[in-house]
This record gives C-alpha cells, structure tokens and sequence, in this order.
C-alpha cells in the first residue's frame, strides 16, 4: 500500500510490544496478528488526533500554548460528546447497552456473554449491532 | 441501500468480528480489505470512530439499572488506551496490508527472556530492532533473540542478513552454535550451510570468532567456519545482501553450498548426490527467475543433471532407489 516507512515504524512498535510479554502466548500468529492491528490502529488514530489538533493550532496562531494542554473549550467539548453518548445509551436500552459494556470494556467475548445472558451468539450479535448503529454514524440495518 | 451503505455494513460486520477476542480470520479480513479501494477506506473510519467511542464509554459513570459493573469509571484498561501528550507526526497508515506485507509471518514463542522467530519455507521477513538494527531472515530459518540484550541475536537455522546500527560501546553480537560474530557497524550476512557456517561482511567490519580463533573481516571479505578451521574467501560486496532480491552470485563455490542456498531461497528441499558435491560453480543465478526454476535448464546452469524427486529435486546421480 506504498507506505513503507509507516510499515517499518509499526514492526518497530509491535517489536517493543512482544518485548514487553511476560507470559506464554497460547496461540502465536493470531496473538501476532491482533498485536499488528492494535497498533495500526492506535497510529492512524494518533495521526489524525494529531492532524486535527495542527488544523486548530494553525487557525489561531496567537494562542501560543503547547498543544498537548486541554483549553477549557475543548474539555467542554469533550463532556459534551460524553453526554451525548449518554444520552444515546440511555435510548439504546438494555441488554444492548450492558452488553456492549461488557464485551468492549470488559473485554469478555461474545461467547462468554451469550452464555451468560442465556442467549444465542447471533442475537449477542444483532445487539451489538444495533449498539454500534446507535452510537456511531452508520445506518441499522435489517438483514 | 446504496453500494456505499453495502460496504459500511460489512465493513460492520467485519469489526463486530474483528473486536472479539476470539476473532481468528485474519487472512479473510486482510482478503476483503484488498478487494476494493473503498473497503479500507469505510473499515478504518469505522474503525477509529469505535475505538473513540470506547475511550468515551470508558469515562462514563454507568447506570444501575444494568448487570453489576465489570468496568468501573476509572478502569485503567479503558481510560489506559490513550497516550495523552505523545505526538506522532506521520500520515495516516495505509493499513494492516503494509505491515504484512514485510513478510509478518513469524512464529513468536517466549519462553522466559527469549523470543523466537521462524520463518516459513521460502518466505523471507525482515525484523526491525528497537535499537533501529535490521535482521532480514531468509525463508526457513530461525533465530533466538534476546528480550533483555537488544544487541544479541542467536541464528540456529538458515540464513540472515544483519544490517546494524553501529554502537562502538555495545558492539552487535550474533552466535551460531559456539561460534560468535561481532559487528563493528554494519552490514554481515550469515548462513548455515552443512559445511559450517559462512559470514560475509557488505560494509564495516565483523570479527568472528570460535575459541581463541578469530578473524576480522573487511568489506568484500568472507570466511567459512568449517570443522577443520576458517576458510577465507572474497565476496563482492554488492553481492552479499544479493539473496533478499533471489540473487545468488558466486565464485569457485561447490555446487553443494550453492544448491543448498538456492534450496533455501526458492523453499524446495534440494539434495545433492556426492558425485557432484564438490564441483565448482562460477557464476549467478536468479533463484525466482525461469532458468533456476526449470530443472532442465537449472541442470544445464550448474552442468550436473537435475531430477525431480517426489518431495523436492535432486542434483546429481539418482540414489537408486
């Protein structure tokens, strides 16, 4: 995908990564692989918190702070991003919003909380998905 | 539904999968995000928004109205995803694809301070040091690496090329059996061969070293430690790193180490009958290209006849059997 020395930084990272293993892996490549992912993943959201935050130095150059500090305008931003989540949550009702919770917070598979709530995975599934189509900009979809 | 709203939903589908810790098909995820420009594109903005939206999940005080709280406000595994204050300065990642394609294929086990790495038959990987070192390992090979020594590498099969960020305090050490090769700021090629083990140096300069023998080699400069003692040789140098491109060039070699780097490059079992171990072989080769991918015309290259065996080839007499 032409993006060789971004390629490289991310060995780099999922190098340190294994380094700091302290346990046995169970299962080696898909271990690996999620490892690859998460950190793909934490650079493109880095890169783009990053992009962002330039985008808004650079509109008001007499500001001069170090970027990294939250103003009291961005703190508020982010409580209200956080009630508006919470309000979204509060119309998602339950099981959807605990099991959402439980799967992304808790880190608990979809398995184990199908098992738990004495339902099928798919309908974990259709719950998750109506969470995620609640929460995110995508449409729900009915199939 | 529009063809756009399609990809979003499987782009979904994928992340509802994906984010499950059981998740296990990688190859098929990777094989769908290939299939169109727009897949990536609508996976990754899914993506990233999720994982914002579970950083802001993380920082809610949760109602009671729901099952016991696995996760309380302050949960360090939540609020611990983001790395306020570090900035990056790089483009967006063109995605997982990027890194796979560096050939991440490797095996990683960790028993205690070691991790070990092998490549598969004929599928060469490169490892990126935290010291900014470089190890491109040839396809079957495998080396131990040292979690707390950055700077110590252990090749116990096939072949690797050690590019390496020069420390005059903290020299680059690599072992192979009782054998140690030190670098002093470089680039060193080294290969396991039944014959013993060849180091060849592209830049800088390498001591090796077995016992109390030991020897400094200079760019162009190689040695082969066989049972029997050290074995100078020169190489070119531009020649050394000539595998990682399936360019194998030689000069006066036996046809025995040649077929035996070759089998390595291309990932075919090789074998070579005694009649023609010794031969010598003057010349250069592409092990991908069509001549060295044809055992009639590879057995006119190296002049020896070349047999196709049910697990692989032979070069020289049939054994008979």
């Amino acid at each position: 995908m032409g993006a060789g020395p971004d390629a490289e930084d991310v060995l780099q990272d999922v190098w340190l990564r294994t380094q700091a293993v302290k346990t046995p892996i169970a299962q080696p490549r898909a271990y690996l692989y999620r490892m690859v992912y998460t950190v793909v993943l934490d650079r493109r959201r880095q890169a783009r918190r990053a992009a962002t935050r330039d985008g808004a130095w650079i509109r008001d150059q007499d500001v001069d702070e170090p970027r990294a500090t939250p103003t009291p305008e961005r703190s508020l931003l982010a409580r209200e991003a956080l009630r508006a989540v919470e309000t979204r949550l509060a119309i998602l009702g339950e099981p959807a919003a605990t099991i959402l919770r439980r799967h992304r917070l808790g880190g608990e598979t979809q398995k184990a909380i199908a098992a738990d709530l004495g339902m099928g995975l798919s309908t974990v599934e259709k719950h998750l998905r109506r969470a995620y189509a609640a929460l995110l900009d995508v449409s729900e979809d009915e199939t | 539904m529009t063809a756009s709203k399609d990809i979003q939903q499987v782009a979904l589908d994928w992340l509802l999968r994906v984010n499950d810790p059981l998740f296990d098909d990688w190859d098929g995820w990777q094989a769908w995000l290939d299939a169109s420009p727009e897949h990536p594109k609508a996976y990754w903005t899914l993506a990233e928004q999720e994982a914002e939206l579970v950083d802001t999940l993380g920082s809610i005080s949760w109602p009671a109205s729901g099952a016991a709280p696995t996760a309380a406000p302050t949960d360090p595994r939540a609020g611990g995803r983001t790395r306020a204050g570090r900035r990056w300065t790089l483009p967006a990642l063109g995605g997982l694809a990027a890194a796979l394609a560096f050939g991440l294929w490797l095996a990683v086990t960790v028993p205690g301070r070691h991790s070990i790495v092998e490549s598969p038959d004929g599928q060469p990987m490169t490892l990126a040091l935290a010291d900014g070192s470089e190890i491109a390992l040839a396809g079957g090979s495998r080396i131990v690496l040292d979690r707390r020594n950055p700077r110590f590498a252990k090749l116990e099969e096939g072949r690797a090329l050690f590019t390496v960020v020069h420390d005059r305090h903290r020299p680059f050490e690599v072992r192979i059996g009782d054998m140690v090769v030190t670098d002093l700021g470089t680039v060193f090629d080294v290969t396991r061969l039944d014959q013993g083990v060849r180091v060849e140096v592209a830049e800088g300069l390498v001591r090796v070293a077995r016992g109390a023998d030991r020897v400094d080699l200079e760019p162009g400069e190689g040695v082969m430690v066989a049972p029997d003692g050290f074995h100078l040789r020169s190489t070119p140098p531009a020649s050394v790193a000539g595998w990682r491109s399936s360019r194998l060039t030689y000069h006066d070699e036996t046809l025995s180490v040649v077929v035996q780097d070759l089998a390595r490059v291309q990932g075919r079992r090789i074998a070579v009958s005694p009649d023609v171990e010794d031969r010598r072989f003057t010349g250069s080769l592409s092990a991908d290209g069509a001549v060295a991918q044809s055992p009639e015309r590879l057995a006119q290259l190296l002049g020896a006849p070349v047999t196709v065996e049910r697990d692989g080839w032979r070069v020289g007499a049939a054994t008979g059997h």
